[in-house]
């Protein structure tokens, strides 16, 4: 079944083409902003997504060389998000399902970043744990079985890809700050500094306290030397997923583990969990870059499995800020 | 304790020390006493100065029951308690990125409007939409000075 995917539940526009679970094209806005429409996609979304949503489309249809006319449904995040980003989205896809007489069919965000998992020959089996964590989120959730979730623990405060960010901006480093970081992590010592692991409890996160622990460090040593900082508030922020989500396994006894959303792209977060995973003995799935960070594929398989099992969505749906898991999960 | 040492010359001006992240947070479920339908909040101060503790608890001080967090992915979140709260982040915003005022479309009548990093907009600099303006600093790693000044019409 032939599905488009529309994501814009922050700062990226993404349109993806499915048939099936196979990838038909899966661009993100960001990526060709430098090359095709110039310029480069504010902050302030909404406004841009209305700008780019529709040539952005004509863009993917043409490079999965799929005619409009042979889309057979149609999928958008619904939330959570930044709302008028996402209704920008929603009632693009609304519209363009009412023009085509095809179904339509609104996804939460954070089950799409879920399906990320789904592109792989290998996929997980069920019950699953998976650590969805990002700019904006930082949840761990246990799927028992297809769309039967819960969630186990969340930040408190700040995202883990937002200590990172705003690390990245006392370190003067440009913005989003994540691959700065780990770029300088590289060629620093990890053991100089001690930052605190963070301790909330129970299969909570929270990033505040190690974000001001890295602004007091800097404050006390005006010498200090950057890649060390960032190394050793990567490890830091690293171990915390490390330790909630060993926790957490240990607690669930799940033999599958997903991580998924921006933050899943940096590379000693693979190392960490793939030696965990070793340690531990259970299977590791992280997906292709593409399908960690924000991308319309994996809104479009989670609008296609919902689809097929409970049908379309009302057209008047609405977009939400906050929708926690537990608020679409099937018994 | 919250400590309290008022500036006597000039009338709305209150100066506060806190002493840890706990003693931010019950200043602003104190500061939620205060507040009318249709308040406006502006917090400025550096990263790290306590402003989303303070956010937390002028929320929970209003009744709200939810996990407050950082809004600076989202830039707004919304509550509710015993009034509505709209939860405004401006930290990645810049003020070229905006045609208006970033805040209008999330202003919700009746409500109270908490803006974090009011300072990057100028209009909101400059004390011109009344309001309470609170700026917080880092004094010693855990101590805030916390600066409220009440603008309210």
């Amino acid at each position: 079944m032939f599905t488009l995917g529309i994501e814009t539940s922050c700062d990226e526009t993404s349109i993806g083409i499915i048939k099936d679970n196979r990838v038909l094209a899966n661009i993100v806005s960001s990526q060709i902003a430098h090359t095709r429409f110039g310029g480069v996609v504010p902050e302030l979304a909404a406004r841009n997504h209305i700008k780019i949503l529709l040539p952005l489309m004509n863009l993917a249809l043409e490079s999965a060389k799929v005619g409009l006319n042979k889309i057979e449904l149609i999928s958008a995040t619904r939330g959570p998000g930044l709302l008028g980003s996402l209704l920008t989205g929603l009632s693009f896809a609304k519209s363009l399902a009412i023009g085509l007489s095809k179904p339509f069919i609104g996804v939460n965000h954070l089950e799409g970043h879920i399906y990320g998992l789904f592109f792989n020959k290998e996929i997980p089996e069920y019950p699953y744990l998976v650590l969805i964590v990002s700019g904006g989120h930082t949840e761990l959730i246990f799927v028992e079985t297809e769309f039967k979730y819960r969630t186990l623990g969340r930040t408190l405060d700040d995202a883990c890809g937002e200590a990172f960010d705003k690390v990245a901006k006392m370190l003067g480093l440009p913005y989003p700050g994540g691959p700065y970081i780990e770029k300088m992590a590289k060629e620093g010592d990890a053991k100089k500094i001690r930052f605190p692991v963070p301790r909330p409890g129970r299969f909570n996160f929270s990033y505040a306290g190690l974000k001001t622990a890295v602004l007091y460090y800097l404050k006390d040593h005006r010498d200090y030397n950057i890649n060390d900082v960032a190394a050793s508030f990567q490890e830091s922020a690293l171990e915390h997923l490390i330790q909630v989500s060993k926790k957490a396994i240990e607690y669930t006894g799940v033999e599958n583990f997903g991580v998924v959303g921006g933050v899943s792209v940096n590379n000693r977060l693979k190392e960490k969990f793939q030696k965990l995973a070793h340690a531990m003995g259970f299977k590791l799935f992280i997906p292709e870059a593409q399908f960690c960070t924000d991308n319309g594929a994996m809104i479009a398989l989670a609008g296609l499995r919902r689809y097929k099992r409970f049908g379309p969505s009302d057209i008047s749906v609405d977009a939400v800020a906050r929708e926690p898991l537990e608020l679409i999960s099937k018994n | 304790m919250v400590s309290m040492s008022s500036i006597k010359k000039i009338p709305g001006i209150k100066k506060y020390l806190t002493n840890s992240p706990k003693e931010t947070l019950r200043l602003g479920k104190r500061i939620a006493q205060w507040l009318r339908p249709d308040d406006i909040l502006f917090l400025s101060g550096e990263l790290g100065s306590g402003k989303t503790t303070l956010t937390r608890g002028i929320c929970q001080g209003l009744g709200i029951r939810e996990t407050i967090t950082s809004s600076s992915f989202v830039i707004v979140s919304q509550y509710q308690g015993r009034m509505k709260v709209s939860h405004i982040d401006l930290y990645r915003l810049k003020e070229s990125d905006c045609t208006g005022l970033p805040v209008e479309e999330y202003y919700m009548a009746g409500g109270i409007t908490i803006i974090e990093w009011a300072d990057r907009f100028p209009q909101f600099l400059h004390r011109i939409v009344p309001g309470i303006y609170i700026s917080m600093r880092i004094t010693k790693p855990d101590q805030r000075e916390i600066i409220i000044e009440d603008l309210r019409n």
